[in-house]
C-alpha cells in the first residue's frame, strides 16, 4: 500500500498522465532489467559524456520503491548484463556512465537477441515482483538470430513484461517522412507482453527521457499492483 | 552434367580435397592444387550463354594457355552475402529496394544460402548463412532501417569476412546509390560541432576501409563483387573495377529501372555460371587470369587474377 501511495505521489509529481484507483493489495515490487542501447546510431558521440545516460539512469533510480531489484545491461552488438545491484551499487554505479568500445557500437545492434537473453536471465534468476525489462533504444534491431516473434512467445512464456523508450533519432522523427518506425516494434513487443512504449523525440515536450521512464515505472507498478490506469482527458 | 576433365568424379575429388557437386554443395572446391575460376558467358546480343563444353573454354595464365584440369557446367547453388545500402539518400527507395530484395529471395534455389547485411550508421550483418526463404523475409520485414552514410567498403570488407569460412563460390552482392562515404562522412561530421566530434572521432577509430584494400582481399581470397547502383551519383569506377577484376558485374540503373528484375538477372547469372579449374603456378605471385568462350561474339567474365601457392 506504501508503494501504491508513494506511486501516485510521483506521478503527481512529475506531472503523469495516471489516474489510479487503489485496489487492497500489497505492494508488488518490480524487477528490472534496464537495458541502455549504446549503439552509434543512437548515442551518436562518446559514451561516458553521453547526456541522455545520466538523465535515464536518475529517471529508473527516482522510481525505484523499497522491495524493487534492479540489474542494468548494455546494449551494443552484444548485451552485457550485470547482476542485481544493492542500494548502494546502484547509487555507486549510476554516476558513472559505462565506457563502450567503439568496436562494439558500429556493428549490429541485435535487439531482439538481447531482449531474448535479458528474458532468459530474468527467469533464471528469479527476484520477488513481477519481472520487467525497460530498454532505452532507437529501436533499429538489427543482425539477430531471432524473430521478433520469438521473442515474444519467450517473454510471455516467461512472464516478463518489456517496456520501452524509443530514442527518435534525427533519421526517423515524423517531420522527415521516415518510410518506417521502429516504434511500431516496440509498441507490438510492449502491447504482447504487457509493456509499455514511450517515444522521446529530444525535445523537453514531455519532460525528456527522465520522464518518460519515471511514467512507465509508475504505470507498470500500478499494473503490477492490479489497479487500473488510464490516460487523463 | 559434370565432366571433371574425363576423370571419374570421386577420383579428382580425392586429388583436390574437392566436394563434389550434390545439391547442397559446389563441384570443386579451390585448394593449393586448384584454381577455381567461374565464368559467365554472353553472346553478342547480351544474352547468356548456358551449354558450353568443357572444350569451348581456354584459359590463360599469365598470357600462357593452360589446360582445363577441372569443369562443369550445372547449375550450381551460391553463397551470397546481400548487402543493402540504407544511407538517408535511399530513405525514399526504401520500400523498392525491400520488395526487390524480397524478390531476389523468390527466386533463389532452395539451396541457395544467402546473408543479409545492411550499410547506414551502421554496417550490420544477419548472423544468419540460410537457404531458409522464410528467415530471409523475415530479417528484411525486420531488420532494414534507413540512416546516415554508406560505409561502402567496410560494408563489403564485412560481407566477405563473413563468408571466409565458406566452401565453393562466395559472392558479395551490394546494392547501393553511391559512393563510399566513410572518409567523408567524418569529416563533415566533425565540421558539424565538439559533439559530432565525438561520433567523428569514433567512427574513425572504428576504421574505415579503403577500394584498395578491399579489392587486394576480394582477389586474393577469391571473391566475387556483384554491384546494383541505384539512380545517384551511380557506380564509382572503383566499384566498376572491383566487379570486373573479380568475375562479378555491375548494374547502373535509372530512375525508373526494374530493381527486382536485376536482382533476377544477377541470380540467373551465378546459376549459370560455368565453373573452371586449373593447376596453379607454385611461385607465389599473382597471376593474370583471362578465360576465353570459343564462338562467335561470346564474351567470357571471369576473375582475372589469382594468387599462386608457394610450392
Amino acid at each position: 500500500m506504501k508503494g501504491l501511495i508513494a506511486s501516485v505521489l510521483i506521478a503527481c509529481a512529475i506531472g503523469a498522465a495516471v489516474a489510479a484507483t487503489p485496489a487492497p493489495r500489497r505492494a508488488t515490487p518490480l524487477a528490472i532489467a534496464f537495458l541502455f542501447d549504446f549503439s552509434i546510431s543512437v548515442s551518436n558521440q562518446n559514451t561516458e559524456s553521453y547526456p541522455q545516460w545520466a538523465l535515464a539512469s536518475e529517471g529508473v533510480v527516482q522510481g525505484l520503491r523499497r522491495g524493487d531489484s534492479l540489474r542494468i545491461g548494455v546494449v551494443a552488438n552484444r548485451l552485457t548484463l550485470g547482476p542485481w545491484l544493492s542500494e548502494k551499487e546502484i547509487a555507486a554505479l549510476f554516476g558513472v556512465a559505462p565506457i563502450v568500445a567503439d568496436r562494439d557500437r558500429f556493428g549490429p545492434t541485435p535487439l531482439w537477441d538481447e531482449i531474448d537473453a535479458a528474458v532468459a536471465a530474468l527467469a533464471a534468476d528469479h527476484r520477488d515482483g513481477r519481472s520487467t525489462i525497460l530498454v532505452v533504444t532507437d529501436g533499429r534491431s538489427t543482425g539477430n538470430a531471432r524473430s521478433l516473434t520469438q521473442v515474444i512467445d519467450h517473454a510471455k512464456a516467461a512472464r516478463v513484461s518489456v517496456s520501452s523508450v524509443v530514442e527518435q533519432t534525427l533519421m526517423l522523427r515524423p517531420n522527415t517522412h521516415a518510410p518506417v518506425d521502429p516504434g511500431d516494434n516496440m509498441q507490438s513487443l510492449a502491447s504482447a507482453t504487457g509493456g509499455l512504449v514511450e517515444k522521446d523525440d529530444g525535445t523537453s515536450a514531455r519532460g525528456g527521457i527522465k520522464s518518460a521512464l519515471m511514467r512507465i515505472l509508475v504505470q507498470l507498478r500500478a499494473s503490477a499492483e492490479g489497479v487500473s490506469t488510464r490516460p487523463e482527458r | 552434367m559434370v565432366n571433371l576433365a574425363g576423370r571419374s568424379a570421386v577420383g579428382l575429388a580425392a586429388v583436390f580435397g574437392a566436394v563434389l557437386a550434390s545439391p547442397q554443395q559446389a563441384p570443386f572446391r579451390a585448394t593449393a592444387r586448384v584454381v577455381a575460376i567461374y565464368a559467365t558467358v554472353h553472346d553478342g546480343d547480351g544474352r547468356l550463354v548456358t551449354d558450353l563444353d568443357r572444350d569451348r573454354f581456354q584459359v590463360f595464365d599469365n598470357g600462357r594457355p593452360v589446360p582445363i584440369t577441372a569443369f562443369s557446367n550445372d547449375i550450381v547453388p551460391v553463397t551470397v552475402a546481400l548487402l543493402l545500402d540504407m544511407s538517408a539518400t535511399m530513405m525514399p527507395q526504401y520500400f523498392r529496394v525491400r520488395e526487390a530484395a524480397s524478390h531476389f529471395v523468390d527466386v533463389l534455389l532452395p539451396t541457395d544460402r544467402v546473408r543479409i547485411g545492411t550499410m547506414a550508421d551502421e554496417v550490420s550483418l544477419s548472423p544468419l548463412l540460410t537457404a531458409d526463404h522464410s528467415v530471409l523475409k523475415r530479417i528484411l520485414a525486420e531488420e532494414l532501417w534507413p540512416g546516415n552514410s554508406t560505409p561502402l567498403w567496410s560494408g563489403i570488407k564485412a560481407g566477405m569476412d563473413s563468408l571466409s569460412g565458406e566452401a565453393g563460390r562466395r559472392v558479395v552482392l551490394v546494392l547501393t546509390d553511391g559512393d563510399d562515404f566513410c572518409e567523408l562522412s567524418i569529416q563533415k561530421v566533425r565540421d558539424l560541432g565538439p559533439i559530432q566530434q565525438q561520433r567523428s572521432d569514433a567512427q574513425h577509430r572504428s576504421g574505415c576501409v579503403s577500394a584498395e584494400a578491399v579489392q587486394t582481399q576480394a582477389t586474393a581470397e577469391g571473391f566475387m563483387i556483384y554491384a546494383i547502383g541505384m539512380e545517384g551519383p551511380g557506380l564509382s569506377a572503383a566499384i566498376g573495377h572491383l566487379t570486373e577484376a573479380t568475375g562479378g558485374g555491375h548494374f547502373d540503373l535509372a530512375s525508373d529501372a526494374d530493381v527486382s528484375g536485376t536482382f533476377e538477372t544477377v541470380v540467373n547469372e551465378l546459376h549459370h555460371q560455368y565453373a573452371l579449374g586449373i593447376s596453379p603456378a607454385l611461385d607465389g605471385k599473382l597471376h593474370t587470369l583471362e578465360v576465353r568462350a570459343l564462338g562467335a561474339g561470346f564474351v567470357a567474365r571471369a576473375r582475372k587474377t589469382y594468387q599462386a601457392p608457394r610450392q
